[in-house]
């Protein structure tokens, strides 16, 4: 029997479906072999470029991965840490030696490190087999969350959000001013002016509607020009407030960890010294441009 | 689900909204279908925003009450089904199932917007007893809005049955043109106190951060007929008077959307 | 007296009009609408999520649970007292059953992905089309499945059989069977399988011959509900994503 291929590239296929049959083909990810036929394992689109098929599933959960960063609430406070909840239907642990820089004594408060109800930027360090997962705040750009909001969106249209090498989070941000860091998980924080957060969230939410559209960076800066008008690139008061707030970043030093602040995605290959994110990878986790705000 | 806590109530204060809605702002569509199951005696569907939910009634003849012998009844009840939401859970319904039943039940009952008498078929022997349930099918906040007018929309889409007077069965399948005497359409607006300032139609984020609730049943002719103050801190005199105004111009402009379903 | 047209005038394998529906409850992971004649399904989808209480966890797999429930006004006659009932209970079992050899929660130990189907009307087959609208939100929610399972309500009416019987069939003066069928779309293997009422072997294995054509068309439907919602990603897809998503 000759193999061949039964799917459009980029046509949505429902689990089960058969992308191709014979064994000229190969099941890639989120697809198997089902004797002949290689169907999909998933809801997605088909990835039909070259031997192998794939599936580029449009829903589903979070998976934590070790390296993510992302956005997670406080739910509890433990003998050494906290429990933090991920979006995942697992909690992570946030040990106290991983949250915070000083010194805390035997049978302190922890509560007055971080609360209950609190969201924190934490990175997963650990994820077992059964997805007991742990976290630290002790790196760049790691914070507990004090203003802005806090908006969710699909896990798999981060990498849209994000953009090619954080292209389109530094438009966001060029255009709306706000602080903006997108965890792996979905949730996305939103930091400024009222009306920009208003702003940066819908246009968010026509990331989210748009997410497979072509030229899609395009149309969203066409859209904030429409908005906001034009900004020029990369203003020079982001870069000091950076600065700034690299400097003096603690006015309580009891509270969240933010020691030595990111860079900013488009600039992080400019300072290879730097232990930031891997923000130029839209793959990987997000960088936010400006430093954690601790203007109280 | 994010719930932006501080967010919330620190923008309310200035008048504004985490959505970008004016504070007394309705979310759209507000949509409202009836006759949507071909099993009730009426029902309803009503939109409001991401909000939907789902309000039949059925009908039933019983013996009436020994202090209402001429006279019909009522019974509503809300199912907050755990489709709706990841907060609802199955079982028995909680709290605020509870609570926008009785609330509702009391906007409908004491407009008396129904005429009971109407509903006696025999004194002291048979009478229509209108059984209505409200089922969440997308709570996106205000399912107590929407509910008012998912009931008063069933209640009017409904048409009684043919019953058989010797062994007064209902003929379930045999539907008459008799409509159900509705006399008044009652409907209950619920506002929210956050932030110091009110709000009407809470998005589910901000149902979790109010100080205090109003929810205020009121028929066309601005006649209150319930009220059920909510939420963990108290409001004034003053308070109560702005409260009622915004519900009562909110509940003429849901009329609206009612009066051109019908 | 043999049955030789249907009530409703329906061919033998004919279903009744249907209307599938994805993504229609926002709040849900996935969910999913079906609707055969006046038999109309909502499923939700919920998860996986963390499961309570502890001793239902799987820490091999996650676990699908489903919760069908018709609502107070769905059926023909008096009003149903809502709650649980060995009805519903029994019938959420079987859901469970009929999905669970598609679905891979593997991924998901200890945790639990919750189905919740309700039905606003209902004219017999419902948990054919319980079945059937799950499916669709389980896909939605993009959860990992080997293959769609659809479903329908066959039967045998006074020797005729038929394919998605109505309620007024299931109670013809005549010897009646009502056998629902569950089956995985590639293999045509069985996942439901009940039967009430009176029947001879050899029917049987042809209502379940016939069930096959039924199903595909169930399938036909739950695919088109599932690329309308998703085909505007599917029409616009381009270079660009595919480059950002390497």
């Amino acid at each position: 029997m000759s193999s061949e291929i039964k799917v459009e590239h980029k046509a949505v296929v429902i689990p089960g479906q058969v992308l191709a049959n014979g064994m000229d083909y190969l099941p890639g990810e989120e697809t198997y072999r089902d004797g002949d036929a290689i169907r999909a394992k998933i809801l997605g689109l088909a990835n039909v470029s070259g031997r192998v098929m794939k599936v580029t599933a449009l829903s589903g959960p979070y998976m934590p991965k070790v390296g993510d960063t992302i956005i997670g609430k406080v739910s509890d406070i433990l003998m050494s840490g906290w429990r933090v909840q991920t979006g995942t239907p697992y909690s992570a642990m946030l040990n106290v030696r991983d949250a915070t820089q000083r010194f805390v004594r035997k049978g302190e408060d922890l509560s007055k490190i971080l609360e209950i109800g609190d969201y924190v930027v934490a990175k997963i360090t650990n994820v077992t087999s059964q997805n007991l997962i742990d976290l630290t705040m002790k790196e760049p750009g790691l914070f507990r969350i004090r203003n802005g909001r806090i908006i969710q969106v699909a896990a798999q249209k981060v990498p849209r959000i994000i953009g090619k090498r954080g292209s389109m989070i530094s438009l966001l941000k060029r255009y709306t001013g706000c602080k903006v860091v997108v965890g792996q998980n979905g949730s996305v924080l939103l930091d400024g002016a009222v009306e920009k957060e208003a702003l940066a969230t819908k246009v968010i939410r026509m990331i989210e509607e748009l997410a497979h559209q072509s030229g899609l960076t395009e149309k969203i800066e066409a859209h904030l020009k429409s908005v906001v008008g034009e900004v020029p690139e990369a203003p020079a008061h982001s870069e000091n407030r950076d600065n700034r707030d690299n400097r003096n970043s603690r006015a309580a030093p009891s509270r969240g960890f933010q020691r030595d602040q990111h860079v900013p995605a488009d600039k992080a290959a400019d300072k290879p010294a730097e232990k930031a994110p891997e923000a130029k990878d839209a793959e990987k986790p997000a960088a936010s441009t400006e430093a954690p705000a601790s203007q109280e | 689900m994010i719930v932006n806590t501080n967010a919330i109530p620190k923008l309310a204060a200035k008048g504004m909204r985490l959505d970008g809605r004016e504070m007394l702002e309705f979310r759209g569509p507000i949509e409202i279908e009836t006759g949507i199951t071909d099993t009730a005696e009426g029902s309803s569907k009503v939109r409001i925003g991401d909000t939907v939910v789902i309000a039949g009634v059925k009908l039933s003849l019983e013996k009436p009450y020994p202090d209402t012998p001429d006279q019909g009844g009522i019974m509503i009840n809300a199912e907050l089904t755990p489709m709706s939401s990841s907060e609802y859970e199955t079982g028995p319904p909680r709290m605020k199932a509870i609570e926008i039943s009785r609330v509702l039940d009391r906007t409908i009952r004491e407009a008396k917007a129904i005429d009971f008498k109407k509903l006696c078929v025999v004194k002291n022997e048979l009478a229509w007893f209108v059984a209505i349930d409200i089922v969440s099918i997308n709570d996106g906040g205000n399912l107590f809005d929407a509910a008012s007018m998912a009931v008063l929309a069933a209640l009017n889409n409904t048409t009684l049955r043919k019953y058989d007077p010797e062994t007064k069965a209902v003929d379930y399948k045999s539907k008459t043109d008799e409509k159900l005497p509705l006399t008044k359409s009652p409907l209950a607006v619920t506002v929210y106190k956050v932030g110091g300032n009110f709000l009407v139609d809470p998005s589910s984020e901000e149902e979790h951060c109010y100080q205090a609730r109003l929810t205020v049943g009121s028929d066309e002719k601005q006649v209150i007929s319930a009220l059920q103050k909510g939420g963990e801190q108290p409001i004034t005199i003053d308070d109560v008077s702005k409260m009622v105004d915004i519900a009562l111009e909110k509940a003429a402009m849901l009329r609206k959307a009612y009066d051109a379903s019908k | 007296m043999a049955y030789t047209k249907r009530l409703d005038g329906r061919g033998f394998d004919e279903l009744r009009p249907m209307v599938a529906k994805a993504g229609i409850i926002p709040n849900a992971s996935g969910s999913g609408y079906f609707k055969v004649g006046k038999t109309e399904a909502y499923a939700a989808v919920y998860g996986p999520r963390e499961l309570h209480p502890r001793f239902l966890q799987n820490p091999k797999k996650g676990i699908i649970r489903c919760h069908y429930n018709m609502m107070p006004f769905s059926g023909t006659g008096t009003r149903i007292r809502p709650g649980t009932k060995r009805r519903s209970q029994e019938i959420s079992m079987v859901m469970e059953l009929s999905l669970d050899p598609v679905v891979d929660l593997s991924e998901f130990p200890n945790s639990v992905v919750d189905v919740f189907v309700e039905f606003p009307q209902t004219d017999a087959g419902s948990r054919c089309a319980a079945i059937s609208a799950a499916c669709i939100a389980l896909a939605d929610a993009g959860i990992r499945m080997k293959d769609m399972v659809a479903s329908v309500a066959m039967g045998q009416v006074d020797g005729a059989i038929c394919a998605d019987l109505t309620y007024n069939e299931e109670a013809f003066d005549a010897i009646v069977s009502d056998i629902p069928v569950a089956m995985i779309h590639g293999t045509k293997e069985i996942t439901l399988l009940q039967m009430d009422g009176e029947i001879s072997k050899e029917d049987l294995i042809k209502s379940l011959e016939a069930a096959r054509g039924a199903c595909d068309q169930v399938y036909d439907l739950q695919k088109q509900a599932l690329n309308a919602k998703y085909s505007g990603a599917k029409a616009n897809e381009s270079t660009e994503s595919k480059e950002e998503a390497k």
